[in-house]
């Protein structure tokens, strides 16, 4: 495959037959240093960065799109490239001994070893693929195993198919307009009363509604609200 | 006893039918059926997996009944992510990714349909491979798969080809 020679369309449409060949980046890598006949233990960084900077560069200018993973790895590349070309600073002689490049070199020995894996398992017989067993006799419907991922599917199903937001409503012991004259019925009897004195029981609902109750009258210019500081009591004072 | 159940018979319930026969013995008495059949010319055997026995149709004859069923497809990347999850689970996808150096979503959402994997129960999310897994490869259990580090010597022996023919 003559990557350089982008003119002549016979290798441009070579270039595209070997396009979906590739996993990913790490895929693309190992076909690389493959075809250069090196071995991971002797590899020879920079060629191979060359050669796949290329190889995407191609890719790009036959505006075929790729997966970002390419790009990622083609910016790590060039930053190790750049690694590897500086020279060491020579104070930390420790830290320049960890070759950026052996990163590099144990993600793709990793990722080869499964490669290898997985087409030794593909290589098996495989059920429904290979080798097939008895068909389900009629009648007699089994229960399917249900796992965990099948749960998961189930609910975002129904969740993307019931775009209903449900909400809960609190039926409220007090309405506000009530609350707004049982303050009034008090402030008739104390000028200034506190707001916890106009609750009943410690509910959350009820401070929320005995809260806004005191501020529609505030608004209403029935009732002053006063508080000292941050924090401090809450006192509503008729106007 | 194997012929009448869908699906495959766990040596188990062989057992309880039939108390007194060893496991050896039924993996014995299976594999005189298997000579039988295949003398016979059969176009099926017993394997084993799971644990269980069931009756398959041999390899040569898949051609014919793919045409009849869905097909099940297993693509490279799927392969790969099932390696993944079989040889190092349980795992969670972003260690699947960091091995892959690619995204793995479709793949995992292809082999949970498949029942192939699931999710174990407990966070952080992780796949673990099924018995349907192991039934359709042909395991009896996980420790049936060979041992990765051949797959990394395997490496090891291709660099010392290589280098040969590049010293040639």
């Amino acid at each position: 495959m003559n990557l350089a020679a982008k003119s002549q369309p016979a290798s441009q449409q070579d270039f595209i037959l070997h396009l979906n060949v590739f996993e990913g980046p790490l895929d693309l890598l190992l076909y690389l240093i493959e075809k250069n006949r090196f071995t991971l233990e002797s590899i020879d960084v920079c060629p191979i960065i060359e050669q796949y900077l290329e190889y995407i560069e191609n890719i790009r200018s036959l505006n075929i799109s790729l997966a970002g993973e390419f790009l990622e790895m083609a910016s790590y590349l060039i930053w190790l490239k750049s690694c590897l070309l500086l020279p060491g600073t020579g104070e930390d002689e420790q830290d320049d001994k960890i070759n950026p490049a052996e990163e590099l070199k144990e993600m793709l020995i990793a990722y080869r070893a499964i490669k290898l894996a997985s087409s030794d398992l593909r290589d098996r017989p495989i059920l429904f693929m290979d080798k097939f067993p008895r068909g389900e006799p009629q009648g007699g419907k089994k229960l399917p195993e249900i796992g965990i991922g099948a749960l998961l599917e189930a609910i975002n199903t129904i969740r993307k198919r019931t775009r209903l937001y449900v909400m809960e409503t609190h039926s409220t012991p007090f309405g506000i307009r009530e609350m707004m004259a049982r303050i009034w019925r008090m402030l008739g009897e104390n000028k200034k009363i506190a707001l916890n004195d106009v609750i009943d029981s410690r509910t959350k609902t009820e401070y929320i509604g005995t809260l806004m109750a005191a501020l529609e009258m505030s608004k209403a210019s029935l009732a002053r609200l006063m508080q000292k500081e941050l924090f401090a009591k809450i006192y509503i004072v008729k106007r | 006893m194997i012929f009448c159940t869908s699906g495959s018979l766990a040596v188990k319930d062989i057992m309880d039918v039939l108390p007194g026969v060893s496991e050896d013995r039924l993996d014995l008495m299976v594999s005189d059926l298997n000579t039988v059949y295949k003398e016979s010319g059969r176009s099926f055997r017993i394997d084993k997996a799971s644990n269980g026995y069931m009756f398959v149709t041999r390899e040569e004859y898949a051609p014919y009944i793919k045409s009849l069923l869905p097909r099940t497809r297993l693509s490279p990347a799927s392969m790969e992510v099932l390696a993944l999850v079989a040889y190092k689970g349980p795992c969670t996808k972003h260690s699947i990714e960091n091995i892959r150096g690619v995204d793995s979503t479709s793949s995992l959402k292809h082999l949970l349909r498949l029942k192939l994997i699931d999710i174990k129960p407990g966070k952080p999310m992780n796949y673990i491979t099924t018995k349907r897994f192991l039934e359709m490869f042909g395991l009896d259990s996980l420790s049936d798969l060979p041992d990765i580090s051949q797959f990394e010597e395997i490496f090891a022996e291709d660099d010392l080809a290589a280098q040969e023919d590049n010293n040639d």
